[in-house]
């Protein structure tokens, strides 16, 4: 009887879900692999592509969140709208990895639907993994609920040792708003060709709106991750929505591009000064820190020649267009000169542009 | 751990109150029963409706402060009392427009997105309720109530609030109609101390509605709570105890348990 009674004891503890994951630790990350995958042939040149997708919100939805906008829950047909243009891209340019940002899975601003399971289900990826950024029951603002948002890895290619890697929480929030907030993470994973060739893949989403050293702390974390993925000349591709913009970039403070009705900044009495989020200035030199260890898809000096070519986000919804460049590609093996494209074209599909890229793995 | 010192604290003070000393031997119920409190008694609790006896065979049930953002109110009336068998038949109408608006909002506190317009909405539930006496001090109570809701307009799906406890109690208005049954027991431990068990379901069969369309992935059909709790008589005529409710739902994204434990009291006043 006591042994009956300690059993269903721990079912109890085992069923309930913390309230509010604070992923405090390294962990594995969430398998979606399908159960009868077959893996691609084996490739020297590989196409790689990252895409903050925005959770199936599109451009044209005004977030609260982020664009000044007054809704919260999409409904199942925007969400499935969204996602199922975004879904007909990724089936037409046809990359080998997928970086994922910003995808959710049991959201209720997204009707909950499983959005790493129905990217699955509608393309021809065999191999996903997900690690969630902010996983909560219930958050009580804004009519927000239940929230689980994160970042994901797709491949042709069987992938393996998959990581859920947290970074650094925000420093510039009160002790209650960060233990509700988005804890942001590195998403690693092995992946091995049928010929026996492998690489690990890093995809990194780093805070959005931080206004402190938040996000120079997370890249250190980031390249540290990074670095231990190359030991003993392991080819390695990374890449996501870094926050940050190129550091030869002309134009950094975008508060007057992102401002909303009403806010105001830049002038004398002005507080806070800037939009949150919108000036680079004080963190234009980071990316360096990535430069330095590894080569870009996209050169700083074919960036600096043509920066709005590679301009890869914007705030304000269409007909404004892409106005600065956030998301990068990077890796310890050289990319095919001139393959980098940011699919400026995409512009409903999400605040950010698809970025793809040609990557020699041998 | 602040909150928690906090709640303990305003249920001591709600017995400061309680120390009228009472002769009766009859046992008091923490739970609602289908006997009718007598005419003039009044009993009430934390986060169970108070009680109050219009006359021996007619009560009124409404919480003390609730009542005023989630107006609800039952009326209990015992058509049967035999030996150890009592039935009567509940009633009740409960209007949560103006909670739900109260929780509507941005920012910290916004429950419900304010992107939404809630309508007038009231639900209408009758019901019997049984309770049979094993002896005088232990007793089993049945319960099966239809709930249906009559709403000005569709409630959006997205207004739901998908938390244990709250969405089988809102349901009706995403569903229009359903049913709540309960099986409880309640008696002496041992000397001052009383047990109360009970397990309640909450059934949406009836299909077809906006919400299931909406949230299609996942059954929304079936809801319980399983209570179990200890009370001391701390006098004759107030209790005070400790519960583990344990809930199982099915909720949009999919079936979860909860455990939610919590203090209470009852107070009968005569």
């Amino acid at each position: 009887m006591k042994i009956k009674l300690v059993l269903f004891l721990l079912l109890i503890l085992i069923s309930c879900d913390p309230v509010i994951d604070t992923i405090d630790e390294v962990r594995e990350a969430e398998d979606y692999s399908k159960e009868n995958a077959v893996s691609a042939p084996s490739k020297d040149t590989i196409l790689v592509m990252t895409w903050n997708i925005r959770f199936g919100c599109g451009s044209e939805i005004l977030w609260f969140g982020d664009a000044c906008g007054g809704r919260t829950i999409l409904t199942k047909d925007e969400v499935t709208t969204n996602l199922d243009r975004v879904i007909e891209e990724i089936n037409r340019i046809h990359p080998d990895i997928l970086l994922l940002q910003e995808v959710d899975i049991k959201t209720k601003r997204v009707a909950y639907i499983d959005q790493m399971k129905y990217i699955m289900d509608r393309t021809y990826f065999g191999w996903g993994i997900y690690a969630t950024s902010w996983k909560i029951q219930f958050i009580p603002s804004d009519g927000i609920g239940r929230m689980d948002f994160g970042n994901a890895i797709l491949s042709v290619w069987p992938i393996t040792n998959g990581k859920h890697h947290p970074l650094p929480l925000r420093g510039d929030l009160d002790a209650l708003t960060k233990s509700f907030y988005v804890r942001e993470n590195a998403i690693s994973g092995h992946v091995t060709m049928p010929n026996g060739t492998e690489f690990n893949v890093v995809n990194v989403h780093l805070s959005a709106f931080a206004t402190d050293d938040t996000k120079h702390r997370q890249l250190v974390t980031y390249l540290q991750i990074c670095e231990g993925l190359t030991v003993g000349g392991m080819p390695l591709l990374t890449g996501g929505d870094f926050n940050l913009l190129p550091p030869n970039s002309d134009s950094l403070d975008y508060c007057d591009e992102d401002k909303c009705e009403g806010e105001h900044f830049h002038s004398p009495g002005d507080d806070p000064m800037h939009k949150d989020g919108s000036n680079y200035a004080p963190e234009i030199e980071w990316m360096n820190l990535v430069y330095d260890k590894f080569e870009s898809s996209l050169p700083l000096d074919v960036y600096k020649a043509n920066q709005s070519k590679y301009f890869s986000h914007a705030t304000i919804p269409p007909p404004y267009m892409w106005d600065r460049t956030l998301d990068y590609l990077f890796a310890n093996r050289p990319w095919v000169t001139g393959s980098h494209i940011t699919h400026q074209d995409l512009r409903l599909h999400s605040d950010h542009a698809p970025v793809s890229a040609l990557w020699r793995i041998k | 751990m602040r909150n928690l010192t906090l709640y303990i604290v305003i249920c001591i003070l709600s017995f400061a109150s309680l120390f009228a000393e009472e002769e009766s031997q009859i046992f008091r119920f923490y739970d609602e029963t289908a006997n009718v409190l007598p005419k003039g008694d009044f009993k009430y609790s934390l986060f169970k409706n108070a009680e109050y006896g219009i006359t021996d065979d007619l009560s009124v049930m409404a919480h003390p402060l609730l009542v005023f953002v989630n107006p609800s109110i039952d009326v209990k009336y015992n058509f049967y009392k035999k030996d150890e068998l009592t039935i009567s038949s509940i009633h009740g109408i409960n209007y949560p427009t103006l909670m739900m608006n109260s929780v509507k909002g941005s920012g910290t506190g916004g429950f419900i997105s304010p992107e939404f317009k809630i309508p007038i909405m009231f639900s209408i539930h009758n019901g019997v309720i049984a309770t049979y006496k094993l002896d005088n001090s232990h007793f089993l109570t049945g319960k099966i109530a239809f709930e249906f809701a009559l709403n000005n307009s569709d409630l959006a799906p997205g207004t739901s609030l998908d938390i244990p406890v709250i969405l089988p109690r809102t349901m009706v208005y995403y569903k229009s109609t359903g049913f709540d049954i309960v099986l409880a027991s309640e008696g002496s431990i041992w000397h001052t101390f009383d047990y109360h068990a009970s397990t309640e379901f909450f059934l949406f069969p009836f299909g077809g509605t906006n919400y299931e369309k909406e949230y299609s992935e996942n059954s929304t059909d079936f809801f319980m709570e399983i209570n179990g709790g200890a009370y001391w008589n701390v006098v004759k005529s107030a209790k005070l105890g400790i519960t583990g409710k344990l809930c199982y739902g099915q909720y949009p994204f999919g079936s979860q348990w909860h455990l939610i434990p919590y203090l209470d009291f009852v107070k009968y006043i005569e």
